[in-house]
């Protein structure tokens, strides 16, 4: 009882003294403790690949759910009860499907495309502070690894967009390039705002800055309403859904795609929205801090909160057109998160 | 022992990433291909302990460089499926470039004396957050080619805008 009470509010000290205690046993063979720490990395990287397809099929769910009630309809409620199980049998359908490979595309690129776009979204899982010493690895670059790794998936939607060899693919991974891009502008000066208030790119001591109910929400108010919009343009979901704009694109990027594939493209897209709301949860809203509750409970509390906005935007607004979508980046995200920088750095040497 | 084996195995990702692009009778693959070379070598500065190169490396090149040139490949005509020659005209003076660069690499690993060098790096990350060291270092030392280097971002950012500029009156 107390171990477990210990290892939900105070997460780093009772797996601290797991990893000691099991190296000392460990010791005891006499064997080489690399392998222990191998054996390790390959807990946490199940742990969190166990996160990441667990948290997909709720969100989806969620999503459905959450839109149904939005547009006054129902949702998926024939699976399970409230259709709790409609996407485990989705996914179990798109498993046992054909996979299709269309004889015109480059195989290569269109094999490795699903990859590329879902190990960067898996790999920041790395850095994700989900409780008091509850971090994969707590890198001292943490949220700079976080922008380089994200910016990796554009490789993933460009290669699928070329590979299929097919127009409205092609067009649509161009649109996602050049999206990605120029929202990423924006996203890395609010993200380097909240680095100058902290001093530190540790994901770790970004959330204890925030201590004491002092979260950067309140001064970075500016700041965490572009990091919302940027964010949700970044994941490519409407209103910013340009790259697979149906009414446009047929499915943009991924029209080609069909069974597994296609599952791996969807798993990242809310896999990606669940990264960019805890990201959002961690700069601005205290990260895992919250009274009573365990730290890894209000992680989720936030990170559902903001996730919550999100598909809010998402079934409310209609889609924009592409060149207004580029406007908006260059002449008004741009200009206001540049400010804001200015003004915190100004803000902070005065102060 | 473990640090040696991912070493091998980074480098040797690295290597074989670097040839087969270079090999590779597909642009695109060989923009793929480049992707993943450049991710070997940011593997190779994070095992040194330099997160922040390592970070940069990815965000810079991979992030902005590859992505730039897969942009580029994919606004090009339809190439897909075609093969491309690896070799043009331009092979004699290619092979001489690469063997000069070669032979500076080699000279530069044999006249460097590793021993201190190791020994100074070890010391100096182990002590120290390297990300600042590198701010600290930019904004003193080399605070005149950071601001050159800004200067010259600046101009080719003006001279952009002002090709694109052009074309949109000639249009009229």
């Amino acid at each position: 009882m107390e171990l477990i009470k210990e290892l939900l509010y105070n997460s780093g000290k009772p797996l601290g003294e797991l990893y000691t205690w099991a190296h000392g046993i460990w010791a005891g063979w006499g064997a080489p403790p690399f392998l222990l720490d191998l054996i390790f990395q390959i807990v946490i990287g199940v742990a969190v690949a166990a996160v990441v397809v667990l948290n997909a099929l709720w969100i989806i769910y969620y999503d459905r759910k959450l839109s149904a009630l939005m547009q006054i309809r129902k949702g998926p409620n024939r699976v399970g009860p409230l259709g709790l199980l409609q996407t485990i049998a989705d996914t179990v359908k798109l498993m046992i499907k054909e996979d299709i490979n269309p004889k015109a595309v480059d195989i290569f690129s269109f094999w490795i495309a699903p990859l590329i776009i879902f190990i960067p979204t898996f790999a920041v899982f790395l850095v994700l502070p989900f409780g008091k010493g509850l971090i994969p690895a707590d890198l001292n670059i943490g949220i700079l690894y976080v922008v380089a790794i994200t910016g990796l998936t554009v490789i993933g939607i460009l290669a699928a967009g070329w590979g299929s060899n097919n127009k409205y693919s092609l067009i649509g991974g161009l649109r996602s390039a050049a999206q990605i891009v120029s929202y990423e502008i924006p996203m890395m000066l609010v993200i380097l705002s909240i680095v100058l208030m902290t001093g530190s790119m540790k994901m770790s001591d970004i959330v204890a800055a925030q201590s004491h109910y002092k979260w950067f929400v309140i001064p970075q108010i500016i700041g965490f309403i572009v990091f919302l919009i940027v964010g949700n343009a970044e994941i490519n979901r409407a209103p910013f859904d340009l790259p697979e704009a149906e009414s446009e694109l047929v499915a943009g990027f991924n029209t080609e795609y069909s069974a597994m594939k296609f599952a791996f493209f969807y798993l990242a897209e809310y896999t990606n929205l669940f990264l960019t709301s805890a990201i959002a949860a961690t700069l601005f809203l205290g990260g895992w801090e919250g009274p009573l509750l365990p730290p890894i409970v209000w992680f989720f509390i936030k990170t559902y909160f903001v996730v919550t906005i999100l598909m809010w935007i998402r079934w409310t607004f209609p889609r924009i057109r592409v060149d207004h979508l580029m406007e908006f980046s260059w002449k008004y995200m741009l200009p206001i998160a540049l400010l804001n920088l200015v003004i915190t750095a100004i803000v902070i040497k005065l102060v | 022992m473990i640090e040696l084996i991912l070493f091998y195995a980074f480098a040797g990702v690295t290597i074989f990433a670097a040839m087969l692009m270079v090999l590779s009778r597909n642009i695109f693959h060989s923009a793929l291909f480049l992707a993943l070379a450049l991710l070997g070598v940011a593997a190779l500065f994070a095992m040194m302990g330099s997160f922040f190169i390592a970070g940069i490396q990815v965000l810079l090149y991979i992030g902005a460089v590859v992505v730039l040139t897969i942009f580029v490949i994919n606004l090009t005509k339809q190439v897909i499926g075609q093969d491309v020659s690896q070799v043009n005209e331009l092979v004699l003076p290619a092979i001489i470039t690469s063997l000069l660069s070669a032979c500076l690499i080699i000279l530069a690993v044999l006249k460097t004396d590793w021993g201190t060098r190791i020994a100074q790096s070890v010391a100096q990350s182990e002590l120290t957050d390297n990300t600042a060291i590198i701010g600290r270092q930019l904004l003193t030392n080399f605070v005149i080619p950071f601001e050159i280097v800004s200067v010259l971002l600046l101009a080719a950012l003006i001279g952009a805008i002002a090709i694109v500029s052009r074309d949109k009156e000639a249009d009229k």
